[in-house]
């Protein structure tokens, strides 16, 4: 299942930017976070994106899992948990119909589910077309 | 986590860092300065290019760089971090970014390196990581929590 994204907007700051990014599957319109230049120089960067690009795209959660449901949680329910995206390895999960990546590690002491809680308050863009960020190498 | 990096004493203490500009105490805490004179007027004789007013932390790394923190803008500086990062920090308990950014510098990071537009630095803080990015002077751009 490949998610295709526009481009519709960059918030460009000077080491980093935020974009905004419609799923053209689900309607559903994200705000990621693309630090994918603020690696050592020699790993591709996501830079070459532009604004009505159409882009396949990986978004990471940036958050952790709660036992209980909590006003800040949201249900994920994974799809798959062997998923590995450059050397790094991902639950793919869906809140409703839109695909996230959440790290397995967050899952640390928790017993894991088909569906779990969990908090976030950043989605990092992790994967474009071809290009993977270097964090996940 | 020392009793120094407690959040509701750092958000005292750079609030009264920010009023004295010396080193203050109240309610049986020790607050921290984060604008020692002895710092500033190094910044000052450092040659770089730097806003005195916009200031809000200026710290020493272990080996020996100074680093500053200004008010900034949208593209860098606090309210660069503030705008991006507020809710990132806060669902790790910090509320005092100043605070916590100098004392984090004052530790040695976990990981360095240089991007196309300068360094940046990783830390590990209480299991948690943390990425700033910064110029070449010293001047801090980014700063914000990673995985």
């Amino acid at each position: 299942m490949n998610s295709m994204y526009k481009v519709m907007k960059i918030y460009k700051a000077a080491r980093t930017r935020f974009i905004d990014l419609l799923n053209l599957d689900t309607g559903t319109l994200d705000k990621v976070f693309d630090d994918s230049s603020e690696v050592d120089v020699g790993y591709d960067d996501f830079e070459a994106m532009r604004e009505s690009g159409v882009y396949n795209c990986k978004i990471e959660l940036f958050g952790d899992f709660d036992r209980i449901k909590t006003e800040k949680s949201v249900e994920v329910t994974i799809i798959s948990s062997d998923t590995i995206i450059g050397k790094t390895e991902y639950f793919k999960v869906l809140i409703g119909s839109d695909v996230y990546y959440i790290l397995k590690a967050d899952a640390k002491g928790f017993e894991v589910k088909q569906k779990m809680y969990y908090h976030f308050t950043r989605k990092d863009l992790i994967q474009v077309d071809d290009v993977t960020h270097a964090d996940c190498l | 986590m020392d009793a120094g990096l407690r959040q509701d004493a750092d958000a005292n203490a750079t609030l009264l860092g920010q009023r004295t500009g010396e080193l203050a105490e109240g309610a049986g805490d020790i607050v921290e300065n984060l604008k020692p004179q002895n710092l500033m007027d190094e910044l000052a004789q450092s040659g770089v290019k730097y806003n005195q007013a916009g200031v809000k932390m200026v710290t020493k790394t272990p080996d020996g760089r100074l680093m500053w923190l200004e008010n900034g803008d949208s593209e860098s500086g606090l309210r660069h971090i503030v705008d991006g990062h507020a809710a990132d920090f806060a669902s790790r308990g910090i509320s005092d970014i100043s605070g916590f950014l100098k004392r984090m510098l004052q530790e040695t990071p976990v990981k360095t390196g240089a991007t196309k537009a300068g360094p940046f630095a990783e830390y590990l803080v209480d299991g948690k990581k943390y990425k700033v990015g910064y110029g070449a002077n010293g001047y801090i751009v980014s700063f914000y929590p990673i995985k």
